[in-house]
């Protein structure tokens, strides 16, 4: 490497690494480039154990008008946990993630058009209540997470937003919705926001975050304009995906994603902004695994259409 | 420490107070009725409005944007981004930025695809949506679009520096004009580090995918001075092709076999750096530098 670092010619000199980087959305393909993970074979071949993502899907779980279902999704998020934790019994699960002791931040997604929704947290919080947690130490909030006293003294933190695309981060995923525990959140954009797994260390969310739920119930395939949003690419999934490695849910929520994407475009069309910081997350920040071979995927309920 | 939730809105309150490119907006088109408020952002107000997207309009120095959402009964709601970007050669650059979508006569430059326009006028960028796209959302949006574009008034020059590029560069080329090395890399990424040093007084034009050119990518840098661009051109040299051959004397072009067996080939004359990428043979990368040259040359 130059002493100026990364240029184009090094990324070139690593492109042995691509097929991996390709598996979880990097960036060679198409007339872009942007950086591949670093090489990090040694690493890759010592994984032992596998990380365990859960996908529930049920058909009834949203309606007309994109309306979530409140009923069917707790029993979505109920079937979720269990299995993630082998557990018989929601309470059961829910004591592995949570403590009556603890005070938990639910890092919520408020993007207006395409939010987490009330029906997926009042799931997570009935839960929440239900093992012991008192109302006063439970929050809920997306925006000022970084200056709320609750989020700041949290012990325990439950992550949860939807999945779709996202124009300068590629997807919108679990490891991106921390973006507002930091003050300046446009530091974090640099290289398609390559390193955004760099705020999970941060100390006020470092170790605390027990969940990932991506949501899948409508995810967004496709974006444009300045807005990034149309209605015609919402696609009704009705999934969430499930898990305690957010790399390994959001990769997860990708390769979903770009099954759509083939499948509605009839071929590979990259993103216009490659979703590299999932990647990255496993081979530069070690934060979790995002080769579906270290993805213990566990699916549950209706399976049309499941495009994994 | 101050809030950043209070920030956001005190910039957004700062625009509402000041936003003079909400008196381009029509009240009314084809039966759709604004619904206020408007919503008007500047500085980093807005990723409170557009999220990702926003580092965009960021990079080309936009001053503020203004939104307004319009409303007909039984029909899906229209939304307008208006973007006052300061100058004509910013408007210009950030429609670069997207250039998706179907030729649309709407201002200059119109694109339309799945219910959104966008054009640049002036020195405004704008974008005018359908919440969902049907035949009236379609008609409506783009008489929302004439309309705006009328009140503006007038055209925009293109920046000069895309005169400069060869025609051979330009057929059937995707071509973008961009500041900033943020920018560069959405498109063609060359360096983590800046170094070309680009920043908002130097211009650059990207210019992919001409018909005759093959794989081969122009950059085309003009710096505010030759001092600057030799500055700027000893860094990249340094950084991205320390093994290139010189054509000639210390000041002639340099050119380099890079790792993908393609070859680069680059060159600063006067206030200007140019650099052809991506060339797929050395012959063709030295061509394509030539012709760039000659047309610096003759300006």
């Amino acid at each position: 490497m130059n002493r100026k670092g990364l240029t184009r010619r090094d990324f070139l000199r690593t492109a042995a690494v691509a097929p991996l980087a390709n598996a979880v959305g990097c960036c060679c393909t198409g007339t872009k480039f942007v950086p591949v993970p670093e090489p990090d074979g040694a690493r890759l071949t010592q994984v032992a154990r596998l990380s365990k993502v859960v996908l529930v899907r049920d058909e009834r779980a949203v309606g007309e008008g994109r309306a979530h279902n409140p009923e069917v999704i707790q029993k979505m998020l109920d079937e979720a946990v269990m299995a993630l934790f082998g557990e018989r019994t929601p309470a059961a699960a829910w004591r592995r993630i949570v403590q009556p002791s603890d005070i938990v931040g639910v890092k919520t997604n408020v993007w207006n058009y395409l939010p987490t929704g009330a029906a997926l947290e009042g799931a997570i919080k009935k839960r929440l209540l239900e093992a012991g947690i008192s109302e006063d130490r439970i929050g809920i909030k997306d925006r000022g997470v970084l200056n709320d006293p609750l989020f700041q003294q949290a012990t325990v933190l439950i992550n949860a937003r939807p999945g779709r695309v996202h124009y300068w981060s590629g997807m919108g995923s679990c490891i991106k919705n921390y973006i507002l525990f930091v003050p300046k959140p446009s530091e974090h954009h640099g290289e398609a926001c390559a390193d955004l797994a760099a705020i999970w260390s941060l100390p006020i969310v470092k170790g605390k975050t027990q969940l990932n739920i991506l949501s899948m119930l409508t995810p967004l395939y496709h974006n444009i304009g300045p807005r990034g949003f149309n209605e015609a690419y919402l696609w009704p999934y009705r999934g969430l995906i499930v898990g305690r490695d957010p790399v390994a849910v959001d990769a997860t929520g990708y390769r979903i994603i770009q099954a759509k994407r083939r499948e509605v475009f009839g071929e590979e069309r990259p993103l216009e902004t490659s979703a590299h910081h999932i990647a990255l997350a496993d081979t530069r920040h070690d934060l979790g695994r995002s080769n579906p071979s270290d993805i213990d995927l566990v699916k549950l309920g209706w399976a049309d259409d499941i495009l994994i | 420490m101050i809030p950043v939730a209070w920030i956001l809105s005190a910039l957004m309150m700062t625009a509402q107070n000041a936003s003079p490119q909400a008196g381009l907006l029509p009240e009314k088109a084809a039966g759709w009725t604004a619904v206020p408020p408007d919503k008007v952002f500047e500085g980093e107000g807005i990723f409170e409005y557009i999220d990702g997207a926003g580092e965009v309009y960021r990079a080309y120095n936009y001053r503020s944007v203004v939104s307004r959402r319009y409303h007909k009964e039984g029909a899906p709601d229209l939304i307008v981004d208006l973007f006052d970007m300061g100058s004509a050669r910013d408007a210009f650059g950030v429609f670069t930025h997207d250039l998706e979508g179907e030729r649309w006569p709407v201002g200059q430059d119109g694109l339309y695809q799945s219910g959104l326009l966008q054009f640049w006028r002036d020195r405004y960028f704008v974008a005018v949506s359908a919440d969902a796209e049907t035949a009236e959302s379609k008609a409506a949006v783009s008489e929302l679009g004439a309309k705006i574009a009328a009140a503006v008034g007038r055209d925009g020059d293109r920046p000069e520096l895309l005169s400069r590029v060869p025609e051979d560069f330009r057929r059937g080329a995707t071509v973008r004009y961009l500041h900033s090395p943020v920018i560069l890399n959405y498109h063609f990424f060359v360096s983590r580090e800046n170094i070309l040093r680009l920043d908002a007084t130097v211009e650059a034009v990207l210019a992919a995918g001409g018909e005759t050119v093959g794989t081969a990518v122009l950059l085309l840098v003009r710096y505010p001075s030759p001092a600057e661009a030799e500055r700027a051109f000893r860094s990249f040299l340094e950084a991205y092709m320390p093994d290139a051959r010189t054509l000639g004397g210390t000041a002639a072009p340099r050119v380099v076999k890079t790792e993908d067996g393609l070859w680069t080939a680059a060159a600063r004359q006067d206030e200007h750096i140019a650099v052809v990428f991506n060339a797929s043979s050395e012959s063709r990368a030295r061509g394509g530098l030539a012709a760039a040259l000659a047309n610096l040359e003759s300006g």
